[in-house]
C-alpha cells in the first residue's frame, strides 16, 4: 500500500476562548498528483484548516490543536511555518501582501535565497518556473505593474520554484477575474503533473471540477467529504452545504435525472443523446426603460503615470435598473464608476445629473446623488458603533440632527441590520461589516448606489442575501449599479450590462444580449456561467438554471 | 535577467553607493556660499541622470522648487544681518541673508537630490544587500528595505480611504484647529487597522517563503565589493575632506 501524501486525523482545532472548536474530527488522505478542494460556508473552518496544514497555527495564531498531520509518512507537529519550507508552500487570497520585491525574478529568488541555494540553482529554478507560469520575459518587471492574475500567477510560481510537496492555497481565485482565474487553476494542473498535492480553498467548487476530491466543512466539521463527480451532484440535492449548487447538476438533478452530468461537455452529450428540444422561442431582451438619471458621454481619464484607464467612455443610467460592469481585472471599471461618482475628475468627456451637466467643482456635489460603497468595507468603517458610523454621512452633507435617527433608521431597516445600533462594526462578521459599509452609503439618502464587488468574500447565503437586499433597495426606488466579475451573478440579477475592456466599454446591452456572445466576453477576460454555456452551446440561451428548465422539452 | 541596470552609478556596490551618499551628505553640509554650494549639488544632478532617476525628479520636482522657495524665503528673513537691501515693514532683506538663505536652499535640495539618485540606483534587495555588507544584521537590513517596499502600499490603501470618507462628505478641512484634527480620525483609524492586519498577513507570508530558517542564506545578487567602488569612495572622500579642509581656512 502506498503512504499517502498528506495524512490528516482527528484534526481538532479550538481559538482561545472560543466556545466551540473551530476544527471537529476532521480526517482525510491526499496523494501525489492529486487536488482536493476544500468547501464550505463563511466560518466553516476551511483557512483555519489550511493554517494547521502549513503550521500557521500554532506558530502565528495560538490554538489548542490536537489530531496528528503527517506530511510524506512524517508528523509535522513541534515545526515552525519556515521548518515546512520548501516541503509546504502556502498562498494566501491577499496576492498584495505576499509580494516583497522590485522585480519579477526577485520575487521569486526571495523563497530560494532563504533556502541557502547556489546562485546557479536559483537562475535555473526561476527561468523554468517563470515559463511555467507564462511570465517569461517578464522577469526584470516590478510586480506592482503586473494585473491581478498575474500577480496571483508570481506569487504561486515564488511558491512553486520551492518545490513543495503540498501547496496549500487559500482561496487564491477570489479576487481575480475568470481569465485569472483559469490562468491559476491551469498552473495547479502543471503543478500536481509534476508530482505536487494540492490542498485549495474555493467558494465555488463547480469552477474547480477538475479536483479529484471535495471536501466541505460546515461548523468545523466534515459536511461531504467525496469524488468530486458524486459532489458536485450532492450539492445540487444539499442545500444546507451553504454552498452554490453546481449549475450543470443541478439543471439535470431538477430535470429528473438520477445520475446528472456534471460538466459542459457531458451535458451536451447528454442533451444530444436524449434529443432533449430547445424552445423555439425566445422573449426578446427588454430594452431599458426609465428616466435617464445618470448620463456620461466620452470620459477620458489617465492615471498620474500618464496610462490611460478609461477612453471614450459614454453611458446612460436609467431609474430604476440594476447595471453591472463588468470586465477583467485592470479594465477600467472601478475607475469609471469613480468617475460618475466625482470622486476623480474626468480628463475629458462630460457627466449630467437629471439633465444637468455637472461641472467641475460641482463634481464634490455628485456624492449627494451617487453613492459608492468600496470592495473592502474596512478602508471606510471607522466608528465605534454602527450608529455613529451610519450618521457619519448625512451629518457631513448638513442633515439636521433631529432628522439622523430616522436616517438611521430606515438605512439599517435597508439591510437587515436593526437594533445593532450600538454594536462596535469592528466585531462583526465580514457580511456585516459589508452591510454597515452599505447602510452608512444609504443613510445620505443617494438616487444611485454604486457598489463594488460587494460580493467578494461572502459565502453563497450571504451573496444571495446580498443580492435580496439590492432587489429590494431597487424596489424601493434605487437605481444599482454593480462592479463584479462574478458571473452568475451578474446574469442572475442585473437588467443591463457593460462590458469593459483595457478601457473601453465594448458592449452595452441588456444582460441577455451580454451573455449570448461568449467571444465578446472574452476580449474582456470574462466568460459566461456554466449553465448559460450549456444553453448557448445547445442553442438555447438561458441565464439561469429555472430559465433553461422552462426552455427546454425534456423526455425521459 | 540581470542584476542591475548597466547606468554608472548601479555599477557601483550598494555597499559603495550607502558609503557614497553618506559622504555627499557631509560634504553638503561643509559649504555656507551659495557658490560653493551649488558644485555639490549640480553633481548631485548629475547622479541623478547617471542613475537613470530622471523621472522621479520630474515627480518631485515641484515639492523640490517649493522646498527650495520657502526656504530662501524664511532663512532671508531669519537672517537679517549684513548689507541691507531692502525693507518690508518690519521685515528685512540684507544681502548676507539672502546669501545664506541660497547656500541653506541649495543644501537641503542638493541632500533630497542626491537621495533620489540614490533611490534610483538602488531597487529595496540592493539596499539590504548594501545594508549587510556594512554589517548591518540581516534581519534589521531586511525590515529596512521592506518598510520602503511597503510605501506605495501604504499610500495607495491611505489614498482608498480618503476616497471612501469623501463620497460620505467628508472634509478634512473645516471647522477650527482641534476640530480639523478629529478630522482625521475616519482616514487614521481604518489605515491603521488595516496596516496592522496587512502586518500579520505579510508575516504569515514571509514564514511561507521560508524567511527567518536556521542556516546560511544567499544572494541571488553578485555584488562584490570592486577596486572601482574604492576609487570612487577614495576620491569622494578626498574631496569631502578638502572641502572641509577649505571651509576651516
Amino acid at each position: 500500500m502506498t503512504i499517502p501524501l498528506l495524512d490528516v486525523q482527528s484534526l481538532c482545532c479550538r481559538y482561545p476562548r472560543a466556545p466551540l472548536p473551530a476544527l471537529r474530527d476532521i480526517s482525510f488522505t491526499l496523494t501525489a498528483g492529486t487536488m482536493l478542494v476544500l468547501a464550505g460556508s463563511s466560518g466553516a473552518g476551511k483557512s483555519t484548516c489550511c493554517q494547521c496544514l502549513g503550521r500557521v497555527i500554532p506558530t502565528f495564531t495560538p490554538a489548542d490543536l490536537r489530531g496528528r498531520i503527517l506530511l510524506a509518512g512524517e508528523s509535522i507537529a513541534g515545526q515552525q511555518v519556515q521548518e515546512l519550507v520548501p516541503r509546504v508552500g502556502m498562498v494566501f487570497q491577499d496576492f498584495e501582501t505576499q509580494l516583497f520585491s522590485t522585480r519579477v525574478f526577485q520575487e521569486i529568488a526571495f523563497g530560494l535565497e532563504n533556502l541557502g541555494l547556489p546562485r546557479e540553482v536559483m537562475h535555473a529554478r526561476i527561468q523554468q518556473t517563470l515559463s511555467q507560469v507564462g511570465l517569461a520575459g517578464l522577469a526584470e518587471r516590478d510586480p506592482a505593474t503586473l494585473s491581478g492574475g498575474q500577480k496571483q500567477r508570481l506569487v504561486i510560481a515564488a511558491v512553486a520554484a520551492l518545490h513543495p510537496l503540498l501547496l496549500v492555497l487559500d482561496e487564491p481565485t477570489t479576487d481575480l477575474d475568470p481569465a485569472g482565474r483559469a490562468d491559476v487553476l491551469a498552473l495547479t494542473a502543471q503543478l500536481r503533473r509534476a508530482g505536487a498535492a494540492v490542498v485549495i480553498v474555493d467558494h465555488d467548487p463547480e469552477e474547480v471540477a477538475e479536483a479529484e476530491r471535495l471536501l466541505v466543512l460546515h461548523n468545523g466539521e466534515t459536511a461531504i467529504d467525496l469524488p468530486m463527480r458524486q459532489a458536485l451532484q450532492q450539492t445540487a440535492i444539499d442545500a444546507t452545504l451553504g454552498l452554490r449548487p453546481a449549475q450543470i447538476a443541478d439543471f439535470f438533478v431538477r430535470a429528473g435525472v438520477a445520475d446528472p452530468p456534471v460538466t459542459i461537455e457531458e451535458g451536451i452529450a447528454y442533451l444530444r443523446e436524449r434529443q432533449w428540444k430547445p424552445a423555439r422561442h425566445f422573449p426578446p431582451p427588454v430594452p431599458p426603460s426609465g428616466e435617464a438619471l445618470l448620463e456620461a458621454r466620452a470620459l477620458d481619464y489617465h492615471y498620474p503615470g500618464g496610462q490611460h484607464a478609461v477612453r471614450q467612455a459614454s453611458l446612460t443610467i436609467r431609474q430604476g435598473e440594476i447595471v453591472a460592469i463588468l470586465g477583467g481585472n485592470g479594465s477600467g471599471k472601478t475607475t469609471l464608476c469613480k468617475l460618475l461618482c466625482g470622486l476623480l475628475p474626468p480628463d475629458e468627456g462630460e457627466i449630467a445629473f437629471c439633465g444637468a451637466p455637472v461641472h467641475g467643482h460641482e463634481m464634490a456635489r455628485m456624492a449627494r446623488h451617487v453613492g459608492y460603497v468600496f470592495q473592502n468595507p474596512d478602508q471606510q468603517l471607522f466608528a465605534t458603533t454602527v450608529r455613529e458610523e451610519v450618521e457619519f454621512g448625512p451629518r457631513n452633507f448638513g442633515v439636521p440632527a433631529e432628522a439622523l435617527p430616522a436616517r438611521v433608521a430606515q438605512a439599517l431597516a435597508a439591510v437587515h441590520l436593526q437594533g445593532l445600533e450600538e454594536r462596535n462594526p469592528f466585531v462583526m462578521a465580514r457580511g456585516e461589516r459589508q452591510r454597515v459599509a452599505v447602510a452608512s452609503i444609504l443613510s445620505a439618502a443617494p438616487e444611485i448606489l454604486i457598489l463594488d464587488e460587494p460580493t467578494t468574500g461572502l459565502d453563497y447565503p450571504q451573496q444571495r442575501e446580498m443580492m435580496a437586499m439590492l432587489l429590494a433597495l431597487r424596489r424601493a426606488g434605487h437605481t444599482i449599479i454593480l462592479v463584479t466579475h462574478t458571473m452568475w451573478l451578474a446574469a442572475q440579477y442585473a437588467d443591463r450590462g457593460i462590458l469593459m475592456a483595457a478601457g473601453e466599454i465594448i458592449a452595452d446591452a441588456p444582460i441577455r444580449a451580454i451573455f449570448a456572445d461568449p467571444d465578446r466576453l472574452a476580449r474582456a477576460g470574462l466568460r459566461p456561467p456554466p449553465i448559460t454555456a450549456l444553453g448557448l452551446a445547445y442553442g438555447c440561451p438561458a441565464l439561469t438554471v429555472d430559465e433553461l428548465l422552462d426552455r427546454v422539452e425534456r423526455y425521459p | 535577467m540581470t542584476s542591475s541596470t548597466p547606468f554608472p552609478l548601479n555599477r557601483l556596490c550598494p555597499a559603495a553607493r550607502i558609503v557614497l551618499l553618506i559622504i555627499t551628505f557631509g560634504w553638503m553640509l561643509t559649504f555656507t556660499h551659495p557658490l560653493t554650494a551649488l558644485i555639490p549639488f549640480l553633481i548631485a544632478l548629475a547622479g541623478v541622470a547617471l542613475a537613470r532617476g530622471g523621472a522621479l525628479l520630474r515627480r518631485l520636482a515641484p515639492l523640490l522648487l517649493l522646498l527650495m522657495g520657502m526656504t530662501i524665503v524664511i532663512w532671508t528673513l531669519l537672517t537679517p544681518a549684513g548689507a541691507v537691501l531692502c525693507r518690508l515693514g518690519e521685515l528685512t532683506i540684507s544681502v548676507e541673508g539672502l546669501s545664506h538663505a541660497t547656500a541653506m536652499a541649495l543644501r537641503l535640495s542638493g541632500m533630497m537630490i542626491a537621495g533620489m539618485a540614490f533611490i534610483a540606483a538602488t531597487p529595496v534587495e540592493e539596499l539590504r544587500v548594501g545594508l549587510s555588507q556594512l554589517g548591518l544584521p540581516y534581519p534589521m537590513a531586511f525590515a529596512i528595505g521592506l518598510a520602503f517596499r511597503l510605501v506605495p502600499v501604504f499610500s495607495t490603501m491611505l489614498q482608498t480611504t480618503i476616497q471612501a470618507q469623501q463620497i460620505r462628505g467628508h472634509l478634512l478641512d473645516s471647522g477650527g484647529t482641534w476640530h480639523r484634527m478629529r478630522n482625521y480620525a475616519p482616514l487614521i483609524i481604518p489605515v491603521i487597522l488595516l496596516s496592522l492586519r496587512n502586518t500579520d498577513r505579510l508575516a504569515v507570508a514571509l514564514a511561507a517563503r521560508g524567511y527567518g530558517r536556521v542556516g546560511a542564506r544567499t544572494s541571488i545578487l553578485d555584488h562584490r565589493w570592486q577596486w572601482s567602488d574604492t576609487l570612487v569612495i577614495v576620491v569622494a572622500a578626498v574631496i569631502g575632506g578638502l572641502s572641509v579642509w577649505q571651509g576651516r581656512m
